[in-house]
């Protein structure tokens, strides 16, 4: 069987769809629903706007934040960790806006696709964490844990609010990548916030408690998203 | 009015045609839905049909499918290619339709051999129909292989519409001819064993 002889049938194919076509009654009644309700629309914003957008809301929680607790974290850490820290959040940050710009516009370009791309950020950052800070043991851990946590997810809840205004605007084909892409999103301001106001540098601490609060954003996005996809 | 915008649906759809259809579907011009729908649903249908969809679910599928892109026509970025952006919106309708409809199973198993003859199966030549060769490919590859050559989509323009990269999509494609050829062999045999 050569290639030539599939090819064949695939221009039957093309033959076929001609005598395979709609009804101009179907074509009709398609065309008379839009036409009904036919008004001019405002195209999307540019990219770079809404990428602006989404990173202005995290900004503003980020900034509220700090306002509100301090820079503890900022002072705690060298110049090693603080640059290698937001270095790998602030390439996070553009990634994961990116990946979320692009599922508001149906057939955009991927350079890769969305599920590596989330999976490569948690990873990245857990990796980069892990070697950059020690254990320090810490007799009130689950106290330490448990404030950051309750700080950093309602940093995130915030962010994830205020981002929906942006994100409604496209067409969201997939709920549940998108609810993940935007929790992550959410995640990634709760810990930036959280590596600038908590000086505790105990790894156990930091993988628990902020990256935790990431874990939990971006898996509530993803929750959200698959409820939003269930009821389609 | 009516015979010059049939000309020009008959003239041929240049991607650079629906480009321009489509910004002034935006401006909300009556014609250009007018024009759209008649240029792409033969396509749509097809594409549709090919996923293992009834005549009447693919009916179903098409009106859904402009009422959804009716309702995002603002995402679509004018000057940017017209069919992937169709394609995304019509794949998903498909996607959602199946799970609404509790149809699409996450683990599809492909098919080892060509199924049985529905009624309408062979075409000139002996061969199978199209629609009966690719229920044999997973999802995947049968979605690629009727975007590329049933809709005439091209691999970046189908690497849009599913959410994927370009080398992504020539592997599916070359997985399905692979398995294509494969299967058409067996079934030319066993043809030939019956004869």
């Amino acid at each position: 069987m050569k290639r030539d002889d599939l090819d064949r049938i695939f221009d039957q194919a093309l033959l076929h769809q001609t005598a395979d076509a709609p009804s101009a009654a179907s074509l009709e009644q398609i065309g008379s629903r839009i036409t009904s309700n036919l008004k001019p629309v405002r195209p999307l914003a540019a990219s770079g706007y809404l990428f602006a957008a989404f990173i202005g809301i995290m900004a503003l929680v980020v900034a509220a934040g700090v306002y509100r607790i301090g820079t503890g974290g900022l002072s705690a850490m060298n110049a090693l960790q603080a640059g290698s820290v937001f270095l790998v959040l602030l390439l996070s940050i553009v990634l994961a806006a990116d990946a979320l710009i692009r599922q508001m516009i149906p057939g955009s370009r991927r350079w890769i696709s969305q599920g590596p791309l989330l999976t490569g950020i948690l990873l990245a950052i857990f990796l980069v964490f892990a070697a950059l800070f020690r254990v320090q043991p810490d007799p009130k851990f689950w106290t330490e844990a448990r404030w950051c946590l309750t700080a950093g997810t309602l940093a995130g809840a915030i962010t994830g609010v205020l981002s929906w205004f942006v994100l409604r605007r496209g067409a969201i084909l997939s709920p549940r990548l998108a609810g993940a892409t935007a929790g992550l999103l959410a995640g990634l301001t709760s810990i930036t916030l959280q590596e600038i106001y908590c000086p505790n540098l105990d790894v156990l601490h930091i993988l628990t408690a902020h990256f935790g609060t990431m874990l939990i954003c971006t898996l509530a996005g993803a929750t959200i998203g698959f409820i939003a996809e269930a009821r389609r | 009015m009516e015979s010059s915008l049939q000309e020009r649906i008959e003239s041929g759809q240049s991607t650079t045609n629906l480009d321009g259809w489509m910004a002034r579907y935006q401006q909300a011009d009556p014609d250009a839905p007018v024009f759209l729908v008649r240029a792409l649903s033969p396509a749509l249908l097809q594409f549709f049909r090919a996923q293992l969809s009834t005549r009447e679910q693919a009916d179903d599928l098409l009106q859904e499918t402009w009422l959804r892109i009716h309702r995002v026509r603002h995402t679509y970025r004018p000057g940017e290619p017209v069919l992937p952006w169709v394609y995304a919106i019509a794949r998903r309708v498909r996607i959602d339709g199946y799970r609404r409809k509790r149809r699409i199973s996450e683990h599809e198993t492909a098919m080892e051999i060509i199924p049985e003859k529905p009624a309408r199966d062979t075409q000139s030549g002996g061969l199978p129909a199209f629609e009966t060769l690719v229920a044999a490919l997973p999802e995947a590859q049968r979605e690629v292989l009727t975007m590329l050559k049933v809709s005439g989509l091209s691999l970046e323009e189908v690497a849009r519409a599913t959410s994927s990269t370009v080398g992504a999509v020539k592997q599916k494609a070359h997985r399905a001819y692979e398995r294509l050829r494969t299967l058409l062999q067996a079934h030319t045999r066993d043809e030939a064993e019956e004869a």
